[in-house]
């Protein structure tokens, strides 16, 4: 694998500085308390980090309240937690809202729009400690979906316990090497000259987001670029008004698949691309 | 789930009752989607899935069901538990490929689309974690 | 491999500008706020807990002023701080109480450890001491094991030699074995050679044998020649003699004996002493045996005593003798407890009959010449069969027996002569002894009269008896002075008509008597010693006589 630390260790450095403010909802001080200000890793998930903000606004929420119930939204919209935070931030905000100001929650949790089913991850969500396993094991089923698009499911089946427990370690506790030591595994391509398919979720705003086959070759063997999947997935063209952007960044329309793929994706190893509409 | 699904196993009351309320939500979904993107008549279409048991679970009578495309994972669990009468607090899990447990709020369609074989898509469903 | 490329440029560098704008302007202002924070925190924990502490300070105060002020009543503080004091001192006076009785806990609790200690010590000192002894006794082992290893590969080292040696003396048991084996098959050939040899040697002997044979064929031939030729002469010489002749072979029927006056013949017959002396029914061979172990056949007929043939044969002396009536057969009694039987064709030994234990004394043919009784000295008779030569019957008299005499024609009665000083009679078809007749004096012979009704016993006493066999009596005694017979085995005879009746004298002279008038007829001196046997010629003409000097000698008138 063509593997550039260089930027890999940039998408990795990416943090997002947050405000959290308490909503006038729970909040049972006179004054509302101060904003809680975080840097956050833009690859990692919301229930890793708030622990903090938790133990913050603990002492200016009613007592009857359980602090595990804690959700967030921004502008009045419920963010859903299974998502990177880097994504949630760029889909919301189209990365210029900085820090970015969220609202904390920890009554009336919005069932429905968060995750929208009776699961498990309902049942789960009571429990603080549950809580974080719930987000680890939609983390690692995530990992099990993009293999299944690289390699057929083959390299992750083939790996080992401790290997998945060391690719969430590692990014909990913001070790990089720890984290691509095994990931490394994920993003090779067996010999081959690259993926079967190239995981991604496509998010237009407001919808559900799109995943679709896409290789990173065409039938010729040429490289195909971030214009050849656009244009494949999105049904209809994009005007002057959309920008699609990658980890907060516009990458060039001709930038291969497969490097993209390989560089640019979340630690789930899908590469989430978010259709904006241009500020006009 | 549909109607015409609906109308095979009338006696199947939950079922109805699901199909109903699925069918509403799909109603809004549609208005949002002609009021945003009229090519987006994806939603309307129907994809066949089919229902396979696994483990301990009980096996379904009808395997093999037209459903809506933009219905999500998470639906697709909680019509499964009804139609099998289990508990609200019983777990259902459902795998693609034998491989992974896709996300409560995927949708039908992104999996059919990548993962789907021979015009249907192919879920495992048991009560305990079966595939990581 | 990307790295050249515009694109990867641009994303870098926009990578680069959304970090500085999203994170690097802004990280240094978060994290001095997040340590703000968490100094104000800490701050604020600070303060609380100063607060508290200051509450209980306050707390504390007041009730030291309420105690104070408690003893004086009535309204001074001073008072109250005076019971205070009294208080306080109460209090302090409690604690050093306490403080006291601790002390001397402590003491107490020092002393029981020191206590313990002591004890503890002693203890470790027993447990040294019987470490020590302990070690000691591994020492004793180890040396006892050392010594048991050497003793054990010694007797490894001997077994090893005796392991050797073993193996040598299989090796040398082996190679002796395949001596031996050799040795074997070597005296297997040998033995096969010397059977070889001992068939070799049969062949010979038999070759030798048939010679002998033929020699002895040749020298009967010869005989006969010459007997042909007598016969041829006496044939010229006149018809009647050899009428007379014809008639004597038939039956040798004597009418009257005559007495002989000198002896016409004397020689020395054998080597030792002469115990028998027979002649043959016909009268033509004389048989004669002595301690030689030698029975020897004459011919006195022409003048001359011819010796005719020597039969050997037997181990010791020769004890007596007797011819069959066809004069075909010779018996032979000897000392060496057998009895033989020659014939007198070939002059070959042709039976020996052994059975008896002791010395035989007497033989004689029974009326079917095929039948033999003997007598022995083992005290018993035994009837003999001569086609199955086997014994067919034995006789038990309870004594040795010196005699025998077959009676009468019929052959059913044996008489017979014994050491207990009577004579016994046996009926063979009754196989009984059928009476017995006392006598004074040991029966060393008897001789039957040519009817059969009398019979002539020598007897130990000195005398002869004639037993008249009809009426089972003696009948007459003859004795004479001086007359004394020498031996057990001395015989004494009927003369053929049985007219007179002779007997040797252990002095050497012969003694006729007659019998009907029991006086000496005639008494003839010639032998020097002892005379042992007396022999009638059946024709009645001469008798012949034996000694134990090894003389023969024949009287008669020619």
């Amino acid at each position: 694998m063509g593997e550039d630390r260089e930027i890999l260790r940039e998408i990795w450095d990416g943090r997002i500085p947050i405000s959290f403010s308490l909503s006038s909802d729970d909040c049972c001080t006179l004054s509302p308390p101060d904003p809680h200000y975080l840097m956050v890793p833009r690859m990692s998930y919301f229930p890793i980090v708030l622990d903090k903000v938790k133990k913050y606004f603990t002492r200016s929420i009613n007592s009857d309240l359980k602090i595990d119930e804690i959700w967030l939204d921004f502008e009045g919209i419920p963010l859903k937690w299974n998502y990177p935070i880097g994504v949630l931030f760029d889909l919301h905000t189209g990365g210029k809202t900085i820090p970015w100001p969220l609202t904390v929650h920890f009554s009336n949790f919005p069932e429905e729009s968060i995750i929208r089913c009776r699961s498990r991850f309902i049942v789960l969500l009571s429990c603080h400690s549950i809580y974080r396993e719930a987000i680890e094991s939609h983390f690692l089923a995530a990992v099990k979906e993009a293999d299944a698009f690289k390699h057929r499911g083959q390299v992750v089946k083939n790996m080992q316990m401790q290997d998945h427990k060391q690719l969430w370690t590692g990014l909990c506790n913001d070790k990089f090497d720890q984290f691509w030591t095994i990931n490394r595994k994920l993003m090779d391509c067996n010999g081959e000259e690259g993926f079967k398919y190239i995981p991604f979720r496509l998010f237009l705003k407001d919808e559900v987001p799109i995943q679709r086959l896409q290789k990173p070759f065409g039938e010729d063997g040429s490289r195909l670029t971030l214009e050849d999947l656009l244009k494949n997935v999105l049904p209809r063209t994009l005007n002057e008004n959309y920008r699609v952007t990658i980890q907060g960044i516009e990458p060039p329309w001709d930038t291969p698949l497969q490097w993209l793929s390989e560089h640019l994706s979340h630690p789930d190893n899908f590469l989430y691309l978010c259709v904006l509409q241009s500020e006009l | 789930m549909s109607e015409d699904n609906a109308g095979k196993d009338t006696s199947n009351s939950p079922e109805s009752e699901v199909s109903i309320s699925a069918s509403l939500q799909g109603a809004a979904k549609e208005e949002k989607y002609s009021e945003k993107d009229s090519d987006l008549e994806i939603s309307k279409r129907k994809v066949d899935i089919l229902l396979k048991a696994t483990g301990d679970a009980p096996i379904m009578k009808n395997k093999k069901w037209s459903v809506p495309c933009d219905r999500t994972i998470g639906s697709i669990i909680a019509f499964v538990k009804r139609y099998l009468k289990l508990q609200e607090s019983d777990s259902l899990y459902i795998y693609v490929n034998q491989c992974f447990a896709p996300s409560p709020d995927q949708i039908i369609m992104n999996l059919y689309e990548c993962f789907g074989a021979d015009g249907k898509l192919v879920l495992h469903y048991c009560k305990t974690p079966a595939w990581g | 491999m990307y790295g050249g490329n515009s694109w990867r440029q641009q994303i870098y560098t926009s990578l680069r500008t959304r970090n500085k704008v999203e994170c690097e302007n802004i990280r240094d202002l978060i994290s001095s706020y997040n340590r703000l924070f968490d100094y104000g925190e800490s701050l604020r924990l600070e303060t609380k807990q100063l607060n508290v502490q200051n509450e209980k300070l306050k707390e504390e105060l007041i009730l030291s002023h309420n105690n104070r002020s408690s003893p004086g009543v009535p309204s001074s503080s001073t008072l109250l701080n005076g019971s205070t004091c009294s208080v306080n001192i109460q209090h302090y006076e409690q604690k050093i109480y306490k403080l006291q009785e601790e002390v001397t806990e402590l003491h107490r609790r020092r002393s029981e450890n020191s206590q313990q200690l002591v004890e503890l010590n002693q203890c470790l000192q027993e447990r040294d001491r019987v470490l020590v002894s302990l070690r000691n006794k591994l020492a004793e082992k180890e040396t006892e094991l050392l010594l048991l290893k050497e003793n054990v590969t010694a007797l490894e080292a001997k077994i090893q030699e005796t392991e050797e040696h073993n193996q040598l003396l299989r090796d040398e048991y082996q190679a002796l074995n395949l001596t031996c084996n050799s040795y074997e098959e070597k005296n297997k050939k040998l033995i096969e050679e010397n059977q070889e040899l001992i068939q070799r040697w049969m062949v010979l002997k038999e070759k030798d044998a048939e010679r002998m044979n033929e020699e002895n064929e040749a020298a009967v031939k010869k005989r006969q020649e010459i007997v042909e030729k007598n016969l041829k002469e006496a044939c010229l010489e006149s018809k009647l003699v050899i009428e007379e002749d014809k008639f004597a072979t038939l039956s040798p029927i004597c009418f009257s004996s005559c007495l002989p006056s000198k002896p016409f013949l004397s020689f020395d017959a054998h080597e030792e002493e002469v115990n028998a002396l027979v002649f043959s029914d016909q009268g033509r061979l004389l048989a004669s045996g002595g301690s030689d172990r030698r029975i020897k056949l004459w011919d006195i007929n022409h003048g001359t005593a011819d010796q005719k043939a020597i039969l050997s044969g037997s181990n010791l002396a020769v004890t007596a003798i007797d011819f069959d009536s066809d004069e075909s057969i010779i018996l032979g009694a000897s000392n060496d407890f057998a009895c033989r039987v020659w014939t007198l064709c070939d002059l070959r030994l042709r039976h020996t009959l052994t059975g008896h234990s002791g010395k035989v004394m007497a033989c004689k043919f029974l009326a079917e010449p095929s039948r033999v009784v003997t007598g022995s000295h083992d005290r018993t008779l035994k009837i003999w069969d001569l086609r199955s030569r086997a014994c067919m019957k034995t006789l038990f008299p309870g004594s040795s027996c010196n005699d025998i005499v077959v009676s009468d024609s019929q052959c059913s009665s044996v008489i017979s002569g014994h050491f207990d000083k009577t004579v016994k009679f046996w009926d063979l078809r009754t196989e009984d002894k059928t009476y017995q007749l006392p006598l004074q004096g040991r029966v060393t012979s008897l001789s039957l009269s040519w009817n059969g009704c009398y019979l002539l016993c020598s007897v130990r006493d000195d005398s002869l008896r004639i037993i008249d066999l009809r009426q089972n009596k003696i009948i007459q005694t003859l004795t004479q002075e001086g007359f004394h017979i020498g031996s057990d085995q001395s015989r004494a005879v009927f003369s053929p008509d049985g007219a007179y009746a002779a007997s040797g004298c252990g002095s050497g002279s012969l003694i006729i008597w007659n019998v009907d008038t029991g006086q000496v007829e005639k008494t003839l001196r010639e032998h020097t010693t002892c005379v042992l046997a007396v022999a009638w010629h059946p024709k009645g003409k001469i008798i012949t006589t034996c000694d134990r000097s090894k003389k023969i000698i024949v009287w008669g008138d020619f």
